[in-house]
This record gives C-alpha cells, sequence and structure tokens, in this order.
C-alpha cells in the first residue's frame, strides 16, 4: 500500500468533500492510503506548504481569498509558490474559470499536472484525471484541450503584453488608463493596438471588433 | 412695443411735415411781396440811372425806389437795396440823401452783422466826409473800412480804402503816413493786378515825393504809374495826368524846358478840349505859367486868360484862383503892379471865401511881394495862418495817429480773437480726438470681452460635456460595479455551491434500477449545464466592451429619451456603423448635443409632430447629422430665423459646417448637417 501526502486547496468546504470523496473513491480501486489535508485560503495554503516537508499531490483552486499581505492574490500565485518550494508535488488546478486568458496564464505560469475547468467535470472525469496524474500522464478538461488546439491553428505571434493589452480591452479599460496597468507607454500601446489589427486583420479603427476577434480565436 | 415706437415716430414726423408746410405758406406769400417790390425798386434805380433825364427826374425816381425799400420787412434785402440807392445818389450828388440812405444800411448790416456791406457803409461814409471836407471823420471811415475788408480779407478793396487814407494824409501834408498807407495798398494792388489802382497809387507817390522834394523818386513813381497804364483799356484823361504831373515835377526843379515839353505833350492830345475842358484849361495854364518862368512871355498872357475863361465857365474855383495868381504874376513881371495887386487881392478874397487853405497861402505871399507898402502885414497873416494850418495839421496827424493806435489795439484784440479761436478750436479736437479715442477703446474692450464671453461660453459647454460624460461614466461605473458584483457572486459563489453539490451527488453511489440510475445521470448532466448558463450569464455580466454601448450615444440617447417624453413624441434614434465617437472631437459633439437639443425644443414649440427621427453618419471625413419631424412644417424664406435656428446655424458656423432645411406641411421638417471631422485627432482623442 502506497500512502501520498494530498493539500486540497478550496475555499468552498462543500468541494473539499467531493475531492476527499474522489481521492477515496481512488484509494479503494488502488490500494492507495491517502493523507489529506484541507486549508480554505492563501495564507492557510502558503503556511502548509511551508510546513510540509513533502506533499505528493495538491487539489488548486484559482478564485481563492487573498493573503492578508496581499502577497497572494490568486490560486495562481499560490501555484507558482507551490512549483518554487516544492518542484516534485503534482498540481491538480480545478477552477471555474474558463476564460482563454486566464487559462492560458495558468498553463504558462503553473504549468499544472492536470487541469480541470470545474464545469467539465464530473465524477468519472475527477477520478480519471487523479488516477492520471497519479499514473504520470496529465490530464486537461475538454475547454483546456480546445484552447491547446485553437493556438496550434492559429500562428500568431501574440505575447503576453499583447494578450494584456486584449485583456483589458475586453474588459472595458480605457486607453487612458492602459499605460497603468501595462507596462508600455501610450504610444507603445498604440504601436502595438496597431500591429495586432493587422495581425487579426481588422479594418476597423474601433477596438470592438478586435476584441471580438481576438476572443474568437482564443486569445482572451 | 416696436410698433407703438413706430406709430408715435410716424405722427411726430407728420405733425414736423405739417407746421414746416404752414410755415413755408406763410413764408411764400412774404416772399412774394419781397420779389414784387424788389422788381420794382430795380425798375425805379434803372430810372434813375437813364441819361438822357435831367437831375430831378433821376432823384425823383431815386426817392420813389427809396420809398419802395423803406416797406420791405426782410433786413438783408432792404440793407442791398438802401446800398444802391446811397451809391446813386452819390452820383447824383444828392449828399445828404446819400448820408441819410447810407446810414439807414449801415444799422441793418451791424443787425445783420454783414461784413462786407458794414466796409461797403464805412467807404461811403469816407467818400461822404471828404466830400465835406471832414477829413478827420473820412479817414477814421475809410480806416474802419479798411479793417473790415482786411477782416474778410478782401484785398482788393481794403487797398483802396487804404488809398483813400493816404489821399486825405496827402492833402494834410502827413506825408510819412501816406508814404506808408500808399505802400501797403501797393503790395495789396500788386496781390490783385489791380492795375488802374496800382497807377493811381503810384502818380500819388509821385505827388508825394515832389512834394517832399525828392524829385528824383517823383519822376520815378511817375514813370511806374506810366508803365501799369499800358495794362488800362480806358485810358480817359490818365497819361495826360501824369505828363502833367511830371511836368510840375520838372517845374519845382526850375528845369522849365522838360517841364514845358511834357505839359505841350499833354496839351496835344487828340480833342483833350471835348474830353475834359477842365484838365484842358489846367494844362493850358500849366504851360503858361511854366514858359512865363522861363522867361518867355510870348502869348502867355493870352493863354492865362484863355485857361481862366474855361475855369471861369466851369465854376472850377481853385482853378480860377491859382489861374489869377498865375495872371497876377505875369503882371508883377511886367511891372504892371497895379493890374498884378487887384488880381492877387482878388484871388485872396476868393481863396478865402473857398477857405482854400493852400491858395490863401499862396496869395498872401504874392500879395506880399506886389503890395510892398504892406509887404510885412501881409506875410505876417502869411505867417499865421501857415502856424494855425501847421497846428490843424499836427492836430489832425495826431488824430491819424489815434485813429491808428486804436485800430492796433482792435487787431490786437482780433489777434487775440484769433489765437482764443485757434486755442478752442485746438481743444475741441484734442477732446473729440479723446473722445474717439475713448470709444474706440471702450468699443474694442466690449469686444474683446464679447470674444471672452464666448470663449468662456465654449469653456462653459465643454465643461458641461465633460460633467456630462463624468456623470454617465459614475453611472455607467455604478451600473458595472453592479454587474461585475453580481458577476462575481454567481460565479465565485453560486456556481462553486451548484458544482460542489452535482459532485457530491455523484459521488452517492445510487442503488436502484437503470430507469432511476438513468434519471440520476440525467438531473446531474442537466445540473452541469445549469452551471454552464451560470457561468456565460457571468462572463456576460463582465464583459464590458462588448456589452454596452459607447458613452457618447448614450448620451444622447438619454437627451432623446427625456425630451421626447416630455413632449410626448415618439423618436427613432441611430447611430451609423460608420461613425466613431473616438475619432470625433468633443467640440462637435458637444455641438451635435445641443444641435439636438435646441431642434427638438424647437420641435417641441411649434411642429405639432408625432415622431421625430435623428440620424448619425459618417462620410468621407463628413459627419452628417439627420433630424427629422413629422409636423406642420414652416415656410422657410418668409418666416424670419428664431432664436433657436440662428443658434444652430451660429454653431454650425463656429465648426465650418454646413446647414440645410427643407420643410413642408406634407412632410414635416427636415434638418441637415455636414461637418468636417479632422482626421489629425484620431489618436490624440480617447477611445471611449
Amino acid at each position: 500500500m502506497q500512502e501520498y501526502t494530498v493539500l486540497i486547496i478550496d475555499d468552498h468546504p462543500l468541494i473539499a468533500e467531493v475531492y476527499e470523496s474522489a481521492l477515496l473513491n481512488v484509494s479503494e480501486r488502488n490500494d492507495y492510503a491517502f493523507n489529506i489535508c484541507m486549508v480554505n485560503s492563501c495564507d492557510a495554503a502558503i503556511a502548509a506548504i511551508m510546513e510540509a516537508s513533502e506533499i505528493d499531490l495538491v487539489f488548486l483552486d484559482i478564485n481563492l481569498p487573498k493573503s492578508e499581505d496581499e502577497e497572494f492574490l490568486s490560486g495562481e500565485d499560490v501555484g507558482i509558490a507551490i512549483r518554487k518550494q516544492l518542484p516534485n508535488t503534482k498540481i491538480i488546478v480545478s477552477t471555474t474559470y474558463n476564460d482563454n486568458y486566464r487559462v492560458h496564464n495558468i498553463l504558462k505560469s503553473i504549468n499544472p499536472e492536470a487541469f480541470l475547468i470545474k464545469n467539465d467535470v464530473n465524477r468519472k472525469a475527477l477520478i480519471s484525471a487523479i488516477e492520471s496524474v497519479f499514473d504520470g500522464a496529465p490530464h486537461y478538461s475538454k475547454t483546456v484541450l480546445k484552447l491547446l488546439k485553437t493556438h496550434m491553428d492559429n500562428d500568431f505571434f501574440v505575447d503576453k503584453i499583447d494578450r494584456q493589452i486584449l485583456y483589458e480591452l475586453s474588459i472595458g479599460t480605457k486607453m487612458i488608463a492602459l499605460p497603468t496597468v501595462v507596462p508600455l507607454s501610450k504610444g507603445g500601446i498604440e504601436s502595438r493596438k496597431r500591429k495586432l489589427k493587422e495581425i487579426f486583420n481588422v479594418e476597423n479603427e474601433d477596438d470592438k471588433d478586435l476584441v471580438q476577434l481576438a476572443k474568437d480565436k482564443g486569445f482572451i | 412695443m416696436f410698433l407703438n415706437n413706430l406709430i408715435s415716430k410716424l405722427i411726430t414726423s407728420l405733425i414736423f411735415i405739417l407746421f414746416i408746410f404752414s410755415c413755408t405758406i406763410k413764408n411764400d406769400s412774404s416772399k412774394k411781396r419781397t420779389t414784387i417790390q424788389s422788381s420794382n425798386i430795380t425798375a425805379y434805380l434803372d430810372s434813375s440811372k437813364i441819361k438822357t433825364l435831367n437831375i430831378t427826374a433821376k432823384k425823383h425816381y431815386l426817392k420813389k425806389a427809396y420809398k419802395q425799400t423803406i416797406g420791405i420787412l426782410n433786413d438783408s434785402i432792404k440793407k442791398y437795396h438802401l446800398l444802391k440807392i446811397s451809391s446813386q445818389a452819390k452820383k447824383l450828388k444828392d449828399l445828404p440823401f446819400f448820408k441819410s440812405t447810407n446810414d439807414e444800411a449801415y444799422i441793418l448790416s451791424k443787425k445783420l452783422n454783414d461784413t462786407l456791406s458794414i466796409a461797403k457803409s464805412h467807404w461811403n461814409n469816407g467818400l461822404y466826409f471828404s466830400k465835406k471836407e471832414a477829413l478827420d471823420s473820412s479817414f477814421y471811415h475809410y480806416h474802419q473800412a479798411h479793417n473790415y475788408y482786411r477782416l474778410v480779407k478782401h484785398e482788393n478793396n481794403s487797398g483802396k480804402m487804404l488809398y483813400g487814407m493816404a489821399i486825405i494824409q496827402s492833402r494834410l501834408e502827413d506825408f510819412i503816413g501816406c508814404e506808408i498807407n500808399i505802400v501797403k495798398a501797393i503790395s495789396k494792388f500788386r496781390k490783385t493786378e489791380n492795375h488802374k489802382s496800382l497807377f493811381m497809387c503810384y502818380s500819388l507817390l509821385g505827388v508825394i515825393y515832389k512834394e517832399i522834394g525828392d524829385y528824383e523818386n517823383a519822376i520815378k513813381n511817375h514813370n511806374k504809374a506810366l508803365s501799369h497804364l499800358v495794362h488800362l483799356n480806358n485810358k480817359k484823361t490818365y497819361l495826360e495826368g501824369v505828363y502833367n504831373n511830371i511836368a510840375i515835377t520838372y517845374q519845382k526843379q526850375n528845369n522849365y524846358k522838360v517841364a514845358i515839353t511834357y505839359l505841350k505833350k499833354a496839351l496835344n492830345t487828340d480833342r483833350l478840349y471835348d474830353k475834359s475842358p477842365h484838365k484842358y484849361a489846367t494844362f493850358k495854364d500849366n504851360l503858361a505859367y511854366a514858359r512865363l518862368l522861363n522867361g518867355d512871355t510870348l502869348n502867355v498872357k493870352e493863354d492865362l486868360l484863355t485857361s481862366l475863361k474855361i475855369r471861369i465857365s466851369l465854376d472850377d474855383k481853385a482853378g480860377i484862383i491859382i489861374n489869377k495868381l498865375h495872371l497876377a504874376e505875369y503882371y508883377l513881371k511886367m511891372k504892371d503892379t497895379i493890374k498884378s495887386l487887384s488880381l492877387a487881392k482878388n484871388a485872396n478874397i476868393l481863396a478865402i471865401n473857398t477857405s482854400n487853405n493852400r491858395d490863401i497861402l499862396a496869395s498872401l505871399l504874392l500879395l506880399s511881394d506886389i503890395d510892398t507898402h504892406n509887404s510885412i502885414l501881409h506875410y505876417k497873416k502869411y505867417i499865421q495862418l501857415n502856424k494855425k494850418l501847421q497846428y490843424k495839421e499836427r492836430d489832425l496827424r495826431n488824430k491819424f495817429a489815434r485813429i491808428r493806435f486804436e485800430t492796433d489795439e482792435y487787431k490786437e484784440d482780433a489777434d487775440k480773437e484769433n489765437s482764443e479761436k485757434i486755442l478752442i478750436a485746438v481743444i475741441s479736437t484734442t477732446i473729440i480726438i479723446i473722445l474717439l479715442l475713448l470709444y474706440f477703446v471702450r468699443y474694442q474692450r466690449g469686444k474683446n470681452r464679447e470674444l471672452a464671453l464666448e470663449s468662456e461660453q465654449q469653456r462653459a459647454n465643454e465643461n458641461i460635456y465633460n460633467l456630462l460624460l463624468q456623470q454617465q461614466a459614475k453611472l455607467e461605473e455604478g451600473r458595472l460595479n453592479e454587474r461585475h458584483r453580481i458577476s462575481e457572486e454567481l460565479h465565485d459563489g453560486l456556481l462553486g455551491k451548484i458544482f460542489a453539490t452535482r459532485m457530491r451527488l455523484d459521488f452517492l453511489d445510487i442503488e436502484g434500477n437503470t430507469v432511476i440510475q438513468d434519471k440520476y445521470q440525467l438531473y446531474l448532466s442537466e445540473l452541469q449545464d445549469i452551471e454552464k448558463e451560470m457561468r456565460v450569464i457571468s462572463h456576460e455580466l463582465k464583459n464590458e466592451l462588448l456589452s454596452s454601448k459607447t458613452d457618447y450615444t448614450q448620451i444622447v440617447q438619454h437627451l432623446i429619451t427625456e425630451q421626447t417624453t416630455i413632449a410626448g413624441f415618439k423618436y427613432v434614434f441611430n447611430v451609423d456603423d460608420t461613425v466613431h465617437w473616438s475619432l470625433i472631437t468633443d467640440l462637435v459633439k458637444i455641438n451635435c448635443y445641443r444641435v439636438i437639443q435646441e431642434a427638438i425644443q424647437n420641435i417641441t414649440k411649434y411642429a405639432q409632430a408625432t415622431t421625430i427621427s435623428i440620424h448619425f453618419s459618417v462620410n468621407k471625413n463628413t459627419l452628417q447629422l439627420l433630424i427629422k419631424d413629422n409636423g406642420v412644417g414652416f415656410d422657410t424664406t418668409k418666416s424670419k430665423k428664431g432664436i433657436g435656428l440662428k443658434n444652430i446655424a451660429a454653431r454650425i458656423k463656429k465648426l465650418k459646417g454646413t446647414f440645410a432645411l427643407t420643410s413642408s406641411a406634407e412632410e414635416g421638417t427636415l434638418l441637415t448637417i455636414r461637418i468636417p471631422i479632422n482626421e489629425l485627432n484620431i489618436y490624440n482623442s480617447t477611445s471611449n
């Protein structure tokens, strides 16, 4: 019987219970034993990570209350910390977010062993995700897979800042305010915007079409 | 208000016209009478000038003319006729009448303040007093006349007055004063090129130089007089006069031969006796006397007697005396003392009778030569009279000096007055200029203020727009915040809970038949779908750009909704896809906003419309705004532009746009506005 330490990070105790049920199910089927620890905030998660000598598996929710010192704004930051602190730990990101921009960012920053979009998940998918992680194979929900596939279809070169600009535009940030959130001058932003319009083949001067197209192409 | 003004103005002007009309009627009748009288007077005057009439008849007509003149009411016409009558009276030698009419004319001229007529009256008075031998009065009047003529810059007449004064001065042997006046007169006549007067002036100068004993200058001046005579058409007997004068000058120099030749020249004149028997006699007498002095007695007596005879026939008293004196001298030379004495005595008596002082003196001097017994007595008389005359002359000269002095004072006054006038003119001009400047400054300042107000207004407009934007932004922000909150709530709260519930259900190992199992799975996937839907809703709530419209459109929409709701009509509002508000300057936007506001107000007030439509579109860098209503319309040509339309026009003009209005009762009113939009502003404006 193999014993694993599992850390469940989720602010919903009900969801944490679900993961627990799933782990129980897996242990019954595979002769594993789980040592489960549950935390519901960034601060608690960080404390648990610091204390533990070794954690085999982490269930990570992205939408978490931020830490009190505001160093960790979301589960994404916690994930990065885990990767840094415990590089061997396997991470299952489980989140309700399904927008391309966030998903892409998480893939880039954490590169989790399994990426579950909660809405896509059911009992079967959850169990298979856990099992495949322990088998050493990555598991992605279908939304994530779709995104990866679109990216492979489009050979656009869109970097992180471009994405950020697109994202900010999509949430209605004004041009004036952009230089305060994007590390670029106004002129730089304008030129990037022009380039993006060229890339996406948008003739319209308005940003609406650009944002719509970027969304369709899965960049945000 | 305006109508009232107009009516009152009309009434006043009507009254004014009526008044003038009545005045002219009155004036007309009196004028008519005056005209008739004037023509009568002129006729009488003309009659009095008819040469064939005898002197009494002429005087009679002149008196008739005077009687008519008295009746004239118009002072200036009356004065005009009086002066004419006066002149004619002088020609008819009716001195009292001349004087009285002239005095009347003078009073009227003074009343009318007619400088020329005043001067003319003084001139007449000068003539009158000179005839009356009242030389001081004459001099005074000439002087006055001279001043008045000078005042109105009548050079010729003022020169003539100077000449008149000079004549008087020469008669009183005030030669220096005489010379001064003549020189002044000459300078005036030179300006006017009055050759006749110049001739007379030089002649007089020649005479006075002769009297002073400066014979050379006397001859020179006489020659100058001759040079001016060339220019005269009507030479009369002037030439002979000059010859006579020259001859006398030479005679004084004891150059009898030359004197004789000149006198002969003078006497040789064609028909001299017919033209002027007076002169003929004088020349004859002078020639005979010159010859006598030259020691040639041949025919002298006969010539002197012929001359005397002519003079007696002419009743030329002064001539007779001189002639008799000359005869007396002749007889003295012929040693016929008795005849000489009687002639000299006779001349003396005649001279005393005519109070001709010069001749009295000459006769006394001769008598003292002839009457050896009473020589001392005569000489004493001569000295006495001479002294008396000298005193009198000195007295008169002093008088002239006083008159001149007074005139100088008067002149000074006039100068002072003149300088005062100049000062007043300068001051008033300066004041006017200052006032103009002040006005200009005020005007400019007003204009500047207007401009400042205008720019302030514009700034205020922009501020209002910005406030509107801010207001809108705040509303939007609140709305967004609310949406975000709901979105988060759905996403993070409910979604998680439903997910957790679904998963927990999934992990419940439901026992049962396949039907229940199937249903169980169905419900689970149903729940999953609900999750999906919820997430979509959450996303849409969060998604700003795609869900909300642009700000300006919203602002305008808000405006239209508000206004049309108040007015109670329907509206259609659309913004073409071609319009990108971010590319259009705030100035254009705020003015479009105002135009729409103004237009809706107009429609509300006048159009009785039930629907309006407002449409924005862009074509080739031109923003087009159409505002249409289905109201009653109005006549765009007749109706004077209301404030609203004017405001709209002004706004569009400022933006260099165009503005067209078509209206008809069937189709309502369509307002078409085109405003150029500046491409350069694309990257300067914020995207909103």
